[in-house]
């Protein structure tokens, strides 16, 4: 599938958040989006899902504007997982995780015992099984986002769009949330994440869109674009860049030194 | 394990079903006349009994329990639907001020000397108006959920002064009077013609309702995830806050407010069985009529005369209600 921006601009009444903004993804890839708080990126994941609609420009889904799009369809295609720890399900996990599958579900019926299957197979896969009757409220924070998370999946979307993933998560459950996006990706799919980690940024995504003051962007490789240079300017820091060797694999980083 | 599952399904479906009818065979029995069950069962399988036990129960006993169904099915299940439409677990007919709008609209039907239709239409006219006023006044940005409660708050007492101005401007000989017993909520006074026009239609929402119940627990998501998944979450929105606030009205068009069923009935059914709609609306209606028609008849055979319906379900629930806040898997705000 290709996704592509062109000329986005939207305003808060009077309040321009994003300008001209254009940009082409096509799947598979993996895309961070970095950039300051307030910079506009939820702004930007609410208008590629459609949740927003009166933005100004086009974004175009295979050279078809989504707004031609039956909802139905474009959220066939198009899951979203909202930030960690920002969202509170009342239900057990197998319910809330079936709930993704609610468009294919006759309004007036339950589940069918098909759909369910289908549900327990992404519990599986995400290893969160042992958790199928507990209450998502009372569930650890990681815990909880591999619910939202197989929510999203499980209607097999080409398009996963995630809202800082990783927030608040501790170290394992980042890199099991991180790993679970890279394996989407191998599977082909096309998924946008907003991050405030350069270095889950170098690691996961080729591409990287970083938002800048002003409504400026850069946009393009994840090498190029995450560098010393654009993090100082972007961020309005100081920042050093390190290399980390692990075996024969060479990790670069990047670490916030001072305010600018 | 798999067939275990499945036969206790169907022993609480069978429950849910037996035991409002059970409770009601029996209840019928009591009052200033004590009729035994065996002679109501017979009744009811068209056996001919003691004309005087037929009289009652076809004259008084049975459009009464019939009322007592429709509200005890109602007002929990409104209450169920209000909490899950605002993520709220206080928001209930009275915390909203649904009761108080559509009390203020059957008041007024009274006053302008409507039939039954009528009144039931004004107060649910009133209802809806209430619901939105609330809804606008209280669904802000910041998504407190104590704001839409004391939005309902405040539209409610708004509402009580225009009942007291519409009692202050009713004949004090026919209207007032009337008025009054109405709002004290009984359902002595219930007659043949309101059941004839109120059940069906009752029937139709809590059927609607009922039928959405897996689709009502999409009302809790996250609003902005909710749109990604692909349903019409404003169309269900419509239909379900619609079907709630015409129960609820009518509801208060026949038997005045009654306090306290719409919020405890619904939170002891979570008790049991957990958060989601599924099994939470059978449970909250067949649980609601059986409470309903309980406290009903301990309400007119308790005593001589007949203790006001709302005493009771207040000093039931208020107490049950503090225990459900006190309790670890209670009510959480």
């Amino acid at each position: 599938m290709i996704l592509e921006v062109k000329n986005l601009t939207f305003a808060y009444d009077k309040n321009v958040v994003l300008k001209n903004l254009s940009f082409k993804l096509e799947s598979p890839v993996v895309c961070s989006i970095l950039g300051p708080n307030g910079i506009g990126k939820t702004t930007l994941i609410k208008c590629l899902l459609s949740i927003i609609k009166d933005f100004d420009g086009e974004i175009l889904l295979d050279d078809r504007t989504i707004d031609r799009i039956s909802r139905k369809d474009f959220y066939k295609y198009v899951s979203y997982v909202k930030q960690g720890g920002k969202e509170n399900s009342i239900y057990t996990v197998l319910d809330t995780v079936l709930l993704g599958l609610a468009s294919g579900i006759n309004p007036l019926l339950k589940p069918k015992t098909s759909d369910i299957e289908k549900a327990e197979e992404k519990l599986e896969e995400l290893h969160i099984m042992h958790l199928r009757d507990k209450s998502v409220s009372h569930l650890s924070g990681g815990e909880a986002q591999m619910v939202y998370m197989a929510r999203a999946l499980v209607k097999d979307p080409k398009i996963i769009i995630l809202d800082e993933p990783e927030s608040n998560l501790d170290y394992r459950n980042q890199l099991l949330v991180l790993d679970i996006i890279k394996g989407l990706k191998d599977k082909g799919q096309l998924i946008i994440f907003n991050t405030h980690y350069p270095d889950h940024a170098l690691r996961y995504s080729e591409k990287t869109l970083m938002l800048r003051e002003d409504y400026k962007y850069i946009f393009g490789d994840t090498k190029e674009i995450i560098t010393k240079e654009n993090i100082e300017d972007t961020f309005n820091i100081r920042a050093a860049v390190g290399e980390l060797r692990d075996g024969n694999e060479i990790y670069r980083d990047i670490i916030p030194l001072s305010i600018r | 394990m798999e067939l275990r599952k499945e036969s206790g399904k169907l022993v609480t479906i069978v429950l849910l079903v037996i035991l409002p009818i059970i409770v009601s065979l029996i209840c019928l029995g009591f009052g200033r006349l004590n009729i035994p069950t065996s002679d109501i069962i017979r009744y009811f399988m068209g056996e001919v009994i003691e004309p005087r036990y037929a009289l009652t129960l076809s004259n008084i006993r049975i459009p009464r329990l019939l009322s007592t169904i429709v509200v005890g099915a109602s007002l929990p299940l409104a209450g169920l639907i209000f909490q899950s439409y605002f993520s709220n677990p206080l928001a209930t007919p009275d915390t909203l001020g649904v009761a108080s709008g559509s009390s203020f609209g059957a008041a007024l039907g009274i006053l302008c000397g409507l039939n039954i239709f009528g009144i039931e239409f004004v107060a649910f006219a009133f209802g809806i108006f209430t619901i939105i006023i609330t809804g606008i006044t209280g669904m802000r940005r910041d998504e407190s959920k104590q704001t839409i409660i004391l939005a309902g708050i405040i539209v409610g007492s708004l509402f009580q002064s225009l009942i007291s101005l519409v009692k202050f401007v009713a004949d004090t000989d026919t209207v007032l009077p009337s008025i009054t017993f109405f709002l004290m909520g009984s359902f002595q006074s219930v007659g043949k013609e309101t059941l004839m026009v109120s059940i069906p239609i009752v029937v139709i929402c809590i059927a609607v309702i009922f039928l959405l119940r897996w689709r009502i627990n999409l009302l809790t998501v996250d609003d902005d995830v909710v749109k990604t998944l692909g349903v019409n979450i404003n169309l269900l929105r419509f239909i379900v806050i619609i079907a709630a606030t015409i129960i609820t009205a009518i509801s208060i068009a026949m038997a005045g407010q009654v306090g306290w069923v719409g919020l405890i009935v619904p939170h002891f059914c979570r008790m049991l069985v957990g958060e989601n709609h599924t099994k939470l609306v059978p449970f909250t209606i067949s649980i609601g009529i059986c409470f309903m028609v309980i406290v009903d008849t301990i309400s007119r055979s308790m005593f001589a005369a007949e203790i006001p319906i709302s005493v009771l379900t207040s000093m039931i629930g208020a107490p049950f209600f503090i225990y459900m806040l006190r309790s670890r898997n209670g009510v959480k705000l």
